[in-house]
């Protein structure tokens, strides 16, 4: 169904996009699932990335006003939640003495859930540990390469919105993922990073 | 998006790949297809979440929190930058004080030695012309009297005949 409104909004005109808006529990209930789940996999956090979905929607029901439909409604909001992960990491960094969250997801649950029943459960086994090895590496990967990563593989979208997304050209956006990818595949062992 | 649709993604960011490599970039494409899974799978296991309105109050609420924060750590800043630049500021006061009050009280202490050095000198210059004269000196010291008692005579007689 996300997709489906996605790709309806997608067609939209700007009229129709900023009239969109005014409906504003739509809006949320259509786009939720997809800014929580980019924040959730930037922060590896439930709770701020909870917290943070809440904020993404509360900006954009303020700034409503400002959204002249220049990109699709999907790529305003996920700009606002690129730009709150971000100032999130910053005030992160600031308030380095702040203890490790408690919220925070363990990497171990991530990889307790595998799609497709496996035939053994070495093949499980392997699954899981992969899984677990990109989690890692994608928590460590620098901001940029993080969201481009998670924009592409996670929120399956194209190169050219994540460049409208960023900010950056497409082969800026290019060159990050090419580096995350080298290094989530030198994490599941198959190549160099 | 589906695995093919992954590995033709990962495919297409290494271009120029053998065989080997290629099917490196499935194993890899199939990895990243659990990855999404995953975490799509954890995002969905969130609860039903509460309504917009609540949602935008919680957020609102969080904010306005956050600028209290913010204004109260700009508080605290300003109130501890105050007391330390007054920390700081009131020993270097005592100290000017002290200082100023050593320079008062060594220039009285100069002044004071300078007006015992005058006073010792003026001493000696008294003391010096009060030295009775030399005897071979002494007709010329008689000759100097004689001509100020002469000058003190004429000018009396002058002023005798001025007034007649």
């Amino acid at each position: 169904m996300e997709q489906i409104a996605t790709s309806e909004l997608t067609h939209l005109a700007r009229e129709q996009a900023v009239l969109d808006l005014a409906d504003f529990d739509e809006v949320v209930r259509l786009y939720r699932p997809r800014v929580f789940r980019f924040l959730l996999a930037s922060l590896r956090d439930r709770d701020v990335a909870e917290n943070l979905t809440q904020d993404c929607f509360l900006k954009a029901y303020m700034g409503r006003a400002h959204f002249r439909g220049d990109s699709s409604l999907s790529t305003w909001l996920m700009k606002i939640a690129m730009n709150l992960v971000r100032d999130h990491l910053r005030s992160k960094r600031l308030r380095f003495w702040t203890k490790t969250r408690e919220t925070a997801l363990d990497p171990v649950d991530v990889s307790d859930w595998v799609p497709d029943g496996r035939s053994s459960p070495e093949a499980e086994f392997i699954a899981r540990t992969q899984v677990k090895s990109i989690w890692e590496t994608v928590n460590q990967l620098p901001p940029k390469q993080r969201s481009v990563f998670v924009l592409r593989f996670v929120e399956e979208m194209e190169l050219k919105e994540i460049a409208e997304m960023t900010g950056m050209n497409p082969s800026t956006v290019k060159t990050h993922l090419y580096r995350a990818l080298a290094a989530v595949r030198a994490s599941v062992g198959g190549g160099k990073a | 998006m589906t695995k093919e649709t992954t590995t033709r993604q990962v495919q297409e960011m290494y271009p120029e790949s053998d065989a080997a490599t290629k099917r490196d970039l499935e194993g890899l494409a199939n990895s990243i297809s659990q990855f999404r899974a995953a975490v799509r799978h954890i995002a969905e296991q969130q609860a039903e979440p509460a309504s917009v309105a609540w949602q935008l109050d919680q957020a609102r609420q969080r904010r306005r929190s956050a600028q209290r924060r913010t204004m109260l750590q700009w508080a605290v800043a300003t109130v501890a930058a105050t007391v330390l630049c007054v920390t700081m500021l009131v020993p270097a006061v005592g100290s000017y004080r002290h200082h100023a009050a050593q320079l008062q009280a060594q220039r009285q202490e100069q002044l004071l030695k300078q007006r015992e050095a005058d006073t010792a000198l003026l001493d000696q210059v008294t003391s010096e012309l009060s030295v009775t004269v030399p005897d071979s000196m002494q007709p010329l010291e008689e000759l100097d009297s004689d001509y100020t008692n002469n000058q003190t005579s004429i000018g009396k007689t002058e002023k005798t005949n001025g007034r007649n």
